[in-house]
């Protein structure tokens, strides 16, 4: 892995002329338009609201090491770590990296330390166990009653800046950054999308416009069941609102996240002057308009104080909820679908060309994600150019606004 | 107890009345989403956090700059409860603003990390130091508030109460906050209304770093003098 870090041009490189139009303007879609304008391509990213206002600005602002995701399946694992240490060269002004804390508050959990630790390794995390006494020397706010306690390198993000600085490095190389601009369907011609028709709420007309590319992405998470079957495809993807509560105070400086498989209620994540404990998972058909309900407050507020007792005094902040995509259809609980991303050219699954899908995956990757997706892209455009995106420093997503660069 | 609210808002220079049934808990926020999502998909605000950290959803509730995701309905009055954009941004339609004169008038350079400032048993034995975000969110509320009028070239405060936190955390930043404020559009410019301080949902208090700095620029002047 390359570890200096350049600073990003200021102009667009050679212009591949390829013509790709990302769809969704989420973690996804801002980390993907900047990889392919990287890569030279000319690129028009829409989002039918405000940037990062769908799911992406609402999580907890974890920025996963791998450990949670470790005792499931490594590879994810290992693929969080990797891109924890690159989100710390490219974007560090928008983390708290601070370091989190597994701790077990009963026999079974503290049973479950040696083969957590075990699986961290193998998916090169470095994790280790401390004395619980020494936990709760470095985090007072820690339940005393904790049996075992595990170090893991956690932090957390700014979960709209992170995504902010990486549509300033996209419209930084030339990209066209679009919010308040919807799909609304698109053209198909000899088995190909030949073209999206599009809305612009911003204008007074409301007129359909016509947008043509050579390619088109869907990035649109929990959307992408709706934006698939506007180009007339089956997308798997199940939206899973989640639930969060955030309080006022900040009670650790590390992460603090239950030693056990994932479930609800066992992360709780510091940011600025506030913890936040995230969160429950139900399954829903309409990622639109997700509001908590008063029984997911009332048990992340239960949740919290078992891992810092000094939770449930706090005022709380905020409850809201997002609506997660996760890959595949499910019947009962949403835990039990892939985290994982997947890219979906629809090309060979459904016989439909320059259309590919990007659906799952988490926040932490969303380098990561961009980076495969954009290959997939290239390849089917017959485009050679590599991912560079961890290459360089992204430029500060007050840039976005403030023009700077550009 | 359900009651039910009229938000009056803001939509192409005239007003536009919604019926809204207000739950238990419900904010400004959660009302325009359920008004987007079942009645009307093209009403424009601009929202991603929802917990008051990104400073997207800033908005005049009853005529007073505030976080539409932290507004409880139930905090407001009978109502109809009117909303509108903030002042001094670029209006883009209904609630939904470009704050690109807010980003604009920031220092360069000026960083987002601090120290975190809670106590622990020990320094860290797994990093260099405890870091945090900075409070301010960049939301524009206080640049809203601010009385001095739009023609007055002025940094707003969100500009300079940022410029005034560089230099506190990192003393070498020192000289470019100074030189920043002390420029005419810089803490000259303020009338000390102190609306910014009230504004803040962060508790920035930019009225008193706007002191701060013209506190260090006045003994700077009788120093040299």
């Amino acid at each position: 892995m390359k570890t200096e870090t350049a600073i990003l041009p200021s102009c667009a490189q050679k212009q591949q002329r390829a013509r790709v139009l990302v769809i969704g303007g989420g973690g996804t879609g801002a980390a993907l338009a900047y990889d392919l304008a990287l890569r030279g391509l000319s690129v028009t990213l829409v989002e039918k609201g405000e940037l990062t206002s769908g799911t992406t600005g609402r999580h907890h602002g974890q920025l996963h090491s791998g450990a949670r995701y470790a005792l499931g399946d490594r590879t994810i694992a290992r693929e969080c770590y990797e891109e924890t240490l690159i989100l710390r060269r490219i974007v560090p002004e928008a983390i708290e990296y601070n370091g989190g804390l597994f701790v077990a508050l009963d026999e079974e959990e503290a049973e479950l330390a040696p083969t957590f630790v075990e699986a961290c390794r193998e998916s090169g995390i470095p994790a280790r166990e401390i004395e619980p006494r020494r936990a709760c020397e470095l985090e007072p706010a820690i339940n005393p009653a904790i049996r075992r306690a595990v170090w893991v390198p956690d932090g957390s993000f700014d979960a709209f800046r992170v995504p902010l600085a990486f549509f300033a490095a996209a419209r930084r190389l030339g990209a066209e950054i679009r919010p308040w601009v919807e799909v609304v369907g698109f053209e198909r011609s000899n088995g190909r999308i030949v073209a999206a028709h599009l809305i612009d709420r911003l204008s007074q007309t409301a007129r359909e416009e016509r947008l043509e590319a050579d390619f088109f992405v869907s990035a649109t998470g929990a959307w992408a069941g709706k934006v698939g079957a506007l180009a007339g495809v089956d997308v798997p993807i199940t939206p899973a609102p989640g639930a969060m509560l955030a309080v006022r105070g900040r009670l650790t400086d590390r992460v603090l996240s239950r030693l056990r498989r994932a479930s609800d209620g066992d992360i709780l994540v510091p940011q600025r002057g506030l913890s936040i404990i995230g969160s429950t998972e139900r399954l829903a058909d309409n990622p639109d308009a997700v509001l908590p309900t008063e029984a997911e407050a009332e048990f992340l507020k239960r949740a919290g104080a078992e891992l810092a007792p000094t939770f449930a005094k706090a005022e709380v902040h905020a409850v809201w909820a997002a609506a997660r995509p996760l890959a595949g259809r499910a019947s009962g609980e949403g835990r039990s679908i892939s985290r994982d991303f997947a890219v979906i050219d629809h090309s060979s699954r459904d016989g439909l060309s320059g259309f590919a899908t990007v659906i799952g995956g988490k926040a932490t990757v969303l380098r990561a994600m961009a980076e495969k997706s954009a290959d997939l892209v290239c390849r089917l455009l017959g485009v050679e150019a590599s991912c560079d995106t961890a290459r360089y420093a992204l430029p500060s997503w007050r840039d976005f606004y403030s023009g700077g660069g550009a | 107890m359900s009651r039910s609210v009229i938000l009056r808002i803001a939509r192409g220079g005239a007003f536009e009345d919604f019926d809204i049934e207000v739950r238990e808990g419900m904010t400004v926020l959660d009302a325009l989403e359920e008004i987007r999502g079942k009645r009307e998909p093209g009403l424009r605000y601009r929202h991603s956090c929802h917990h008051g950290s990104c400073g997207t959803c800033g908005a005049l509730i009853g005529g007073r700059e505030s976080l539409m995701c932290l507004t409880r309905i139930d905090s407001l009055g009978p109502g109809p409860v009117t909303i509108e954009p903030l002042r001094k941004m670029v209006r883009l339609g209904d609630i939904a603003v470009d704050p690109s004169p807010l980003f604009a008038a920031l220092p360069e350079g000026a960083s987002y990390l601090r120290a975190s400032g809670l106590a622990h048993g020990g320094p860290p034995d797994d990093g260099p130091d405890y870091l945090r975000l900075e409070a301010c969110i960049e939301c524009g509320l206080c640049v809203s508030a601010c009385p001095v009028p739009e023609g007055r070239p002025f940094a707003g405060p969100a500009a300079l109460a940022m410029a005034d936190r560089d230099r506190e955390e990192r003393p070498e930043r020192e000289a470019a906050a100074l030189g920043f404020a002390s420029r005419p559009e810089g803490v000259g410019a303020c009338d000390r209304a102190y609306a910014c301080s009230r504004a803040c949902p962060q508790g920035v208090a930019p009225g008193r770093r706007i002191n701060n700095l013209r506190e260090s620029l006045a003994r700077r002047a009788s120093d040299s003098a």
